[in-house]
């Protein structure tokens, strides 16, 4: 690609980014809660709080200023009051020309903030990654783009048919989805070959062995260590949810893997016409090694990550690190696990296969 | 729990021998110093401070113990440094503008009977959560793109830096959605329960995409495939400044 096509596919979607930001800004009338915009904020009152931990707090009142954007009060200007913790885990802290949800009250008709409206930034980051992506690669990440859109359509209609049948076909659902979303992508990643075969297959079976191994051993240690229950967000039945969350968890990074052995195989195959089977599982062996060690990092850490708040909210809430660590990690430690089995499964499923079929090729 | 780590490292020898010990290690090791690093932040050391040692010790125990290759770790390691410390710059406001830090309203259970006045400033949190996430696709995409192009090197040592930087292109292509992929399906998973639980209670388009838990975590998966994007020019680039002071060296040390 040229310096020049780069330049005008950054510039184009500029200009895209920056009407989506002015588009979302001015999108107030669009929303049937009320919103306003904030014209001047005043700290009123400051507190310091001590709570029974011993932890050192500040409440802060402050006075908000605010125009609505819609509703039948558009125009009309408002003064609210807001208080915020400065450590902020479920305040906020309000600033000058932000927008923000009020809440109106059903019986006095009296209107509080609610929270900040978001999609303003949302949109401009979208918008902002998908144009960095394209100047990047414009037709790798159009193909990108469309197999992220079309995972995600096929994601949001597995839901809505398990809903409607009442959450009782979760696992076959997501298991179906996942064989489904791994073709697709695969296709768009390497095309119909035999490339996409080896690769669809070895994600496939490493990642339902990786479960099935891991089912079969947590059935038989009776779950121990486990605290399903401290799952986010509570929904029933724990144990499934948790497996289809595992099993959509690592596609990605299996995919990643097996791509990746597969397609330096048939490198090797193009360059030494005369590799037998063998040497070319054992090659595989060894371009797998190098990338299960960085692939399991990438969940793992994601998880990790996730896990930050709340781990810190029991440590500051005169929690053990033992206490904090069995309440809050147990799940995202196993699911870490499982992902590690199942990329670690990969490498000799893909390896195998490709050394079968890619070597048939040539013979 | 434990029967399964143990089944992981039997199998992670099996497949990779001695160096499976090496990745299994590296993995507990990691758990340890985001677990000391959480302490810290709980024992009232600065999230900014802690962040930047932790991003420092992650990305030199995952780049360092997983690539042999000593020139490959180094630009690794540096283009990963560099990435994150770059992003820094984009996701402080990020977070900031968003308002996706701290607890949402589906938390509400989870957290009842918390004391949540702390003294832990959340954003900073957020903040460090949206980096440590988005470390592990960084490392990983610099490592690939630095072990093909040193590969090149290996090749052609007088390749052009140019077509050096150039052929990190090529490579990297490939890279980028491949890890796009990873995050992506990472995200799934860990949205899964949240999203059947919108259309469970049938939230409106409007409120999903002012979510504040989902919200955040779009941003933070952006953030990640952002930061994975950057990585492949700066590896490119990199590795053509490190090439040129070697051969520097090796000038001065011939004659």
């Amino acid at each position: 690609m040229t310096t020049k096509k780069r330049l005008w596919i950054g510039l184009i979607g500029l200009l895209i980014c920056i009407l989506g930001l002015l588009g979302t800004r001015n999108d107030a009338s669009l929303y049937q809660q009320p919103i306003i915009q904030i014209t001047q904020v005043k700290t009123t009152d400051k507190t310091k709080s001590i709570d029974d931990y011993q932890n050192q707090d500040t409440d802060v009142t402050q006075q908000v200023t605010g125009t609505f954007l819609n509703t039948t009060a558009k125009g009309r200007s408002i003064q609210l009051q807001n208080r915020y913790t400065v450590s902020q885990a479920s305040s906020f802290r309000y600033y000058r020309g932000q927008q923000v949800y009020l809440h109106q009250d059903t019986t006095s008709h009296r209107y509080t903030l609610s929270e900040p409206k978001r999609d303003t930034v949302v949109v401009g980051v979208v918008l902002g990654t998908l144009t960095l992506l394209l100047v990047v690669m414009f037709n790798r990440g159009l193909k990108t783009i469309l197999s992220i859109g079309l995972n995600l359509l096929l994601f949001i209609v597995a839901i809505r048919l398990d809903v409607a049948l009442g959450g009782r076909w979760l696992l076959p659902l997501m298991g179906s989805l996942a064989i489904l979303l791994t073709a697709l992508t695969l296709v768009l990643i390497l095309g119909p070959n035999r490339q996409f075969l080896v690769s669809f297959l070895a994600t496939i079976s490493a990642t339902f062995l990786a479960l099935l191994i891991s089912v079969v051993i947590l059935k038989i240690t009776n779950d121990q260590g486990i605290h399903y229950e401290t799952m986010a967000y509570e929904l029933q039945p724990y144990k499934t949810v948790f497996l289809a969350e595992v099993l959509l968890g690592i596609l990605g990074a299996v995919m990643d893997e097996t791509t990746d052995i597969s397609s330096s195989l048939q490198q090797l195959v193009l360059e030494q016409p005369t590799v037998t089977p063998n040497q070319l599982f054992k090659s595989g062996l060894a371009i797998g090694r190098e990338i299960i060690g960085p692939l399991v990092n990438v969940l793992f850490f994601i998880v990790m990550a996730e896990a930050f708040p709340i781990m810190l909210l029991y440590l500051r809430n005169g929690n053990t690190i033992a206490y904090t660590l069995s309440r809050t990690m147990t799940i995202g430690f196993t699911q870490t696990v499982i992902s590690a089995i199942g990329i670690t499964l990969a490498v000799p499923v893909t390896s195998f296969l490709a050394s079968r079929l890619v070597g048939v090729k040539t013979a | 729990m434990m029967v399964l780590t143990f089944v992981l490292l039997g199998l992670l020898v099996l497949v990779c021998g001695p160096q499976g010990l090496t990745i299994f290690f590296s993995l507990g090791l990691n758990f340890v110093v985001i677990v000391l690093a959480l302490v810290l932040v709980a024992g009232g050391f600065n999230p900014l401070v802690i962040l930047g040692l932790l991003s420092l010790t992650l990305l030199a125990t995952s780049i360092f113990m997983n690539t042999k290759q000593p020139l490959t770790a180094k630009t690794a390691f540096w283009t990963a440094l560099i990435v994150v410390a770059g992003l820094l710059l984009i996701i402080g406001p990020l977070s900031t503008l968003a308002a996706t830090y701290g607890f949402g309203a589906e938390d509400a259970e989870e957290i009842e009977g918390f004391s949540l006045a702390i003294g832990l400033s959340f954003p900073q949190i957020s903040l460090l959560m949206m980096t440590i996430g988005s470390l592990g696709a960084i490392a990983e995409t610099s490592i690939a793109v630095a072990s093909g192009l040193v590969e090149i090197l290996e090749y052609d040592q007088t390749i052009a830096p140019a077509k050096l930087f150039h052929a990190g292109f090529e490579i990297g292509e490939k890279i980028i959605a491949t890890a796009f992929n990873t995050l992506f399906f990472s995200f799934f998973g860990s949205f899964l329960s949240l999203t059947i639980w919108f259309i469970q209670l049938g939230y409106p388009l409007a409120k999903i995409l002012n979510h504040q838990i989902l919200m955040g975590e779009v941003i933070s998966l952006l953030v990640g495939v952002i930061g994975v994007v950057l990585t492949v020019p700066m590896t490119g680039w990199l590795l053509n400044r490190f090439r040129k002071i070697k051969s520097n060296e090796d000038l001065l040390k011939k004659p």
